[in-house]
């Protein structure tokens, strides 16, 4: 045995780590092919969660019926659409922008006449705990008596003063401003990061309004 | 005994963090709040114990010049293993640890274990040490999460302790868990130095518990 361990021949050795990187692939590759489904299903459970809170009543799968739209600044953004009894009920466009720790990524809700709903920011963010997360994130905090007391958790989205501020608004001319829509201050990169996000929604919205509107007319 | 003893060893005596003061990057970067604690120390320690598991079971058989990048790709392929069962299972775990479960993999922790222990001992007792300094691992993360989450926000697991609402934020980030882990670091020390002076003699933290007993560095000498 001790021989195998004092082993040095370069060939041998080479031959060895192969071996044991075939291996580790092997159960890479057995674990990633049998989790490959449990992911999907994962992120499209989220996908269909964050859509539901977002959307009025629906009942088709929004999930399925997607479109890319661009936005002003010529990026392609993913849309999903919301129907109910055939007709419009919503929409949804991801969006994504650069906050204080790298991307932010979002889901923006549009009432089917383009004015923007309830905005979702997903939670793979980086930003500043206690600081950027003020802006991002909707958070409904439990606290200790009513644990105690066995309160449950409410229903439904938790508010977000600064997400909130951006409902009803509709794409203008120029980007929205500190007066028009809620910044944290000590926040203001992530609140800039978040009113990026939801502009570049609205305006591809705003776009694909005006042509959806000229093809029905011709 | 023995089984117990290796188990129970990291909880306390030869705890990761605050006696061998390894892995400091995931420690101060995951114990932000209490469940990021939490999560991330079970996942070392499934990556520890599988590791360990493994390498004993082939430290015979592993060429002593080759032995690092063989440890290596088997923690790698655990911690893939560990990160894929996550992202189907357990996807806002996977969202909240982001980078560092992947740097799971050049956590020194486990690699330390693997080369001073695993590589040296039977499968039982690396299973045992495997499990024991994951524990430990948590325990510390777990309690520095609660700490830090409670100094910055006033909540423990996101449950809110209605003793106050806006702490000191530095205390989510780097620096609060610097000077939190310094503080931690000398109580340990203090009760250490109290213990040894009830029994008489003077504290000296054991020669073998730092890096001098890990032939990690001797490589290039060998050559």
């Amino acid at each position: 045995m001790n021989d195998l361990r004092k082993a040095s021949n370069p060939f041998y050795l080479a031959f060895f780590l192969f071996m044991v990187c075939g291996l580790s692939t092997f159960v890479m590759a057995v674990t990633a092919m049998k989790t490959a489904k449990p992911i999907r299903d994962a992120q499209d459970k989220e996908t269909a969660e964050s859509l539901a809170l977002i959307l009025p009543a629906f009942d088709n799968n929004p999930a399925q019926e997607t479109k890319t739209i661009t936005d002003s600044n010529g990026n392609p953004l993913n849309m999903y659409i919301a129907r109910s009894g055939g007709k419009i009920a919503g929409y949804v466009v991801e969006s994504s922008a650069y906050g204080f720790g790298g991307t932010i990524t979002g889901l923006v809700g549009f009432e089917p006449d383009g004015k923007v709903g309830t905005v979702i920011i997903k939670s793979n963010h980086n930003e500043t705990p206690g600081i950027g997360t003020r802006v991002t994130n909707r958070e409904n905090q439990r606290t200790i008596s009513q644990v105690l007391r066995g309160e449950k958790q409410p229903e439904g989205l938790p508010a977000n003063k600064a997400l909130d501020s951006y409902k009803g608004k509709t794409a203008e001319d120029t980007p929205w401003t500190k007066k028009q829509v809620d910044f944290v201050s000590g926040a203001t990169i992530s609140s800039t990061a978040v009113r990026n996000l939801v502009w570049n929604a609205a305006t591809a919205m705003r776009d694909y309004l005006s042509n959806e509107a000229e093809e029905n007319k011709q | 005994m023995s089984f117990f003893k290796e188990l129970t060893k990291g909880l306390w005596k030869e705890n990761p963090v605050l006696v061998l003061v390894l892995g400091m990057c995931p420690t101060l970067a995951t114990s932000s709040d209490a469940i990021k604690g939490f999560s991330m120390g079970l996942a070392t320690t499934f990556v520890l114990a599988g590791s360990n598991l493994v390498i004993s079971l082939i430290r015979k058989i592993v060429p002593d010049k080759i032995r690092i990048p063989c440890y290596i790709v088997v923690i790698a392929t655990f911690v893939t293993v560990v990160k894929l069962l996550l992202q189907a299972y357990f996807p806002s775990i996977f969202h909240a640890l982001g980078l560092f479960l992947p740097l799971i993999v050049v956590n020194c922790i486990v690699l330390g274990r693997a080369e001073a222990f695993a590589s040296k001992h039977g499968l039982i007792s690396s299973v045992a040490d495997g499990i024991g300094m994951g524990l430990g691992f948590t325990c510390v993360l777990g309690t520095l999460g609660c700490i830090r989450e409670f100094l910055a926000s006033g909540t423990i697991f996101s449950i809110h302790m209605q003793l106050w609402d806006t702490g000191f934020s530095i205390m989510k980030q780097a620096p609060g868990g610097f000077i939190l882990l310094g503080l931690v670091l000398g109580g340990m020390n203090l009760l250490n130095m109290r213990k040894a002076k009830k029994n008489g003699g003077k504290y000296t933290p054991p020669a073998d518990f730092d890096c001098r007993h890990c032939s990690i560095c001797k490589i290039s000498d060998e050559q």
